[in-house]
């Protein structure tokens, strides 16, 4: 069987023949979605790293177990967002003291003003990863655009409503964040 | 001082963070050595290993911590038994049993059987590197 995930042709079968070449092409169309799921997470990019890799290996070495009644790449992005999670919760206390902040020297509203597209862009991502996990997660699959919710819930293991209910908390919650940033949205 | 910043198009921009392409590499060494682990595993349950792995555990278990049988049974009944057959090899068997060196016997076919293991190993192994490269 053959999928087509943003223009890319996948053959699941191939997959599940174990072809590197196959899971190669997927992987790098998906190496930076997978390791945003982590990220996402974890906030520490070392860390998502090393389990992205882990991630990638479990895809490769479970594919079997795909029963194509979801997207593969929500398939993918659950595994991912199921292992970050739970390396999160088996690490907390460790992971609470490395957590990683990339906060910009000074953080002020009237230094931003001064800033450019790129480094407001920054400041907004330190601001989404200062949400709580689920707020993140389901603001940035929300984000990746591919997503319907339903997918989405499928990837965070709840319902659609709750999934609603976070995009909507998390973008409140991030526009308080930025309230002293931003002007009027267009 | 306030932007006019579009939240929605940012989210959409920062949405997708950047990963190290190196993760597609480390990936596929990961792959290749789980590879190389998974083909020595199964060389190494091949009957040509297991069985004589299992044959000389008995062995061994019964020169060990059976003496006493594993004397009556290598030592008194071969020897009856090669008796039988031929008084030559009584003779040579009566003698070990005499001098109680009957460990050196242990290690004779000890070493007999690996070496009748390494030729079955060697004799069959370009037949498995086939068939585990085609799995």
């Amino acid at each position: 069987m053959k999928g087509k995930i943003n223009n890319l042709e996948i053959d699941i079968k191939k997959l599940k023949e174990k072809s590197e070449d196959e899971f190669e092409k997927f992987f790098k169309s998906y190496l930076n979605r997978i390791y945003t799921v982590v990220y996402r997470v974890i906030k520490n990019p070392a860390t998502a790293e090393d389990l992205t890799q882990e991630v990638m290996m479990k895809v490769y070495n479970n594919i079997h177990k795909f029963k194509e009644q979801s997207q593969l790449s929500s398939w993918v992005y659950r595994i991912a967002y199921n292992h970050a999670v739970s390396h999160l919760r088996s690490h907390k206390h460790t992971e609470s003291i490395e957590d990683y902040e990339t906060k910009i020297e000074d953080g002020s509203p009237g230094h931003l003003a001064h800033l450019e597209r790129e480094e407001v862009s920054n400041y907004i991502k330190e601001k989404l990863m200062e949400l709580s996990e689920e707020y993140r997660v389901a603001l940035t699959l929300y984000h990746f655009k591919e997503i319907p919710y339903q997918e989405i819930a499928y990837i965070m293991g709840i319902n659609i409503g709750t999934v609603k209910t976070y995009i909507h908390r998390g973008r409140n919650e991030l526009k308080v964040l930025l309230e002293e940033v931003i002007g009027e949205e267009k | 001082m306030k932007r006019d910043v579009n939240l929605e198009k940012i989210l959409d921009y920062i949405a997708i963070e950047e990963a190290p392409v190196e993760l597609i590499y480390k990936w596929k060494a990961e792959v290749g050595l789980q590879k190389e682990k998974q083909r020595f595993y199964v060389l190494l349950l091949r009957p040509s290993i297991v069985i004589p792995l299992v044959l000389a555990g008995f062995w061994y278990y019964f020169a060990l911590f059976k003496g006493e049988l594993f004397k009556y049974y290598l030592v008194d009944r071969l020897h009856s038994l090669l008796q039988e057959i031929s008084p030559m090899f009584a003779s040579s068997t009566s003698s070990i049993a005499s001098s109680n060196y009957y460990i050196i016997g242990a290690g004779i076919f000890s070493v007999l059987l690996a070496a009748i293991s390494l030729f079955w190993f060697y004799q069959g192994k370009k037949f498995n590197y086939a068939v585990v490269r085609n799995r």
